[in-house]
């Protein structure tokens, strides 16, 4: 028999939506959403840091992606939808205010969630996103499989290409792995993507916000990051040298690091030296 | 340096397709012809189950199934490393390094080097094209 890991995947009804999430550790939670087109795997590097740091480490499944089920049977067509999903998730496995961490569709997502809800939020993480993303095409035309038969390589390729080019081969076709899922549910994130719009809308935000954004990333220019830093009251940024578009999967350790050191200013979380 | 125009240019991209498993498998069910363009330089490649048949300079009275048009430019940024082939591809402006305003955000702003013709099938053996672009990298270095 092998040692099993130390993450669990459990269900939880959302609104009347049967929802996977993976968790481990105890104490401060942090929920962690995943890109376009995948799903909680692209956290299993850094759940375990977070949880040794002292935190409650959860990644969701989104609605139709890998185990959860959509919501009414159909793809979100928005990051606001998401973002709802989220908060509600949120307040559905957690008994107290949380943190938010998201990439890419995720990172809006976590925006969206500052621009509704940041006084219900202990800190906000987004990573690769920001107010406004008009970096990549609606797809509209192309949400399905008889439209666009190609899709399923059009998008792990998006994927794979923007990560660091420092990322070894395997990981490379790890993350290819985790972008095989459904066409209808990626399509959905990516109109979302192309759509989402909160620009003016963070000024009165209430929590602190880590913006990180990754400089080999060619999907989410650092100018577009930096303009929604200058929309937050209470916001710090950084750029990760030899990190694209997945950072928490390319450079768990300072992710983890960045996101620890950022809780313990803020005096969200509390302890010594953060690890990683 | 992309010179699609030179037959030597050619026959090189003809023989590295030709050695390269992924483009055989990606392309084990397409029979069509694929339009290369650096600005006026061209070449047409005959495609068929995985095999470069034939490859031309010029255009073929029955045209091409689908083409990848750009300028040269855009191509030795291929070349150079300086811009990754799905980012040159996919449309949406995703530089503002003159333009710090981000005046011209677009999502659905012309690609550095266009996909046109039958996208259907283009993007049916979108994997291919990034063994393409790699060898056509490969030739003109």
């Amino acid at each position: 028999m092998e040692p099993l890991e130390e993450i669990t995947g459990r269900y939880v009804s959302v609104g009347g939506t049967r929802t996977f999430f993976d968790e481990i550790g105890t104490g401060i939670p942090i929920v962690c959403v995943h890109t376009a087109g995948s799903d909680s795997r692209e956290y299993r590097y850094l759940l375990p840091l977070l949880a040794k740091s002292g935190m409650r480490a959860i990644a969701v499944d989104l609605p139709g992606h890998s185990r959860s089920y959509p919501v009414g049977w159909r793809p979100a067509q928005t990051i606001h939808e998401h973002a709802e999903f989220v908060y509600q998730f949120g307040r559905a496995v957690c008994d107290q205010r949380f943190v938010v961490i998201g990439c890419s569709i995720g990172g809006d997502i976590t925006i969206d969630l500052v621009a509704n809800h940041s006084d219900e939020l202990l800190a906000a993480v987004p990573m690769e996103g920001a107010a406004w993303t008009p970096t990549f095409p609606n797809p509209v035309e192309m949400s399905r499989p008889s439209w666009m038969p190609g899709w399923q390589d059009v998008m792990e390729r998006a994927a794979i290409s923007s990560l660091a080019r420092c990322v070894p081969e395997e990981r490379v076709t790890e993350l290819r792995w985790q972008h095989r899922g459904s066409q209808l549910a990626a399509a959905g994130d990516l109109c979302g993507w192309a759509n989402h719009d909160v620009r003016g809308r963070l000024r009165d935000a209430r929590c602190p916000v880590l913006l990180v954004v990754g400089r080999e990333d060619f999907w989410v220019p650092v100018e577009l990051v930096q303009a929604t830093a200058r929309e937050l009251p209470d916001c710090e940024m950084e750029v990760l040298d030899q990190v694209g578009h997945y950072p928490m999967f390319e450079a768990p350790e300072r992710v983890a690091a960045l996101v620890v050191k950022f809780l313990r200013r803020k005096g969200i979380l509390s302890g010594g030296e953060a690890r990683g | 340096m992309i010179d699609f125009g030179s037959t030597r240019f050619r026959d090189r991209l003809q023989e590295a397709l030709s050695r390269h498993e992924g483009f055989a498998l990606e392309t084990r069910w397409f029979d069509g012809s694929i339009l290369l363009e650096a600005d006026e330089s061209r070449c047409w490649l005959k495609v068929y189950r995985g095999r470069i048949v034939e490859a031309l300079d010029s255009i073929p009275p029955f045209g091409s199934t689908f083409r990848l048009r750009g300028s040269r430019q855009a191509w030795e940024e291929l070349v150079s490393g300086e811009r990754r082939f799905a980012d040159l591809i996919m449309p949406g402006q995703r530089r503002f390094e003159n333009d710090p305003s981000l005046s011209s955000a677009d999502g659905a702003a012309p690609p550095r080097i266009a996909i046109e013709g039958n996208l259907l099938e283009a993007t049916r053996i979108y994997e291919a094209l990034f063994h393409l672009a790699d060898c056509v990298s490969q030739v003109a270095k």
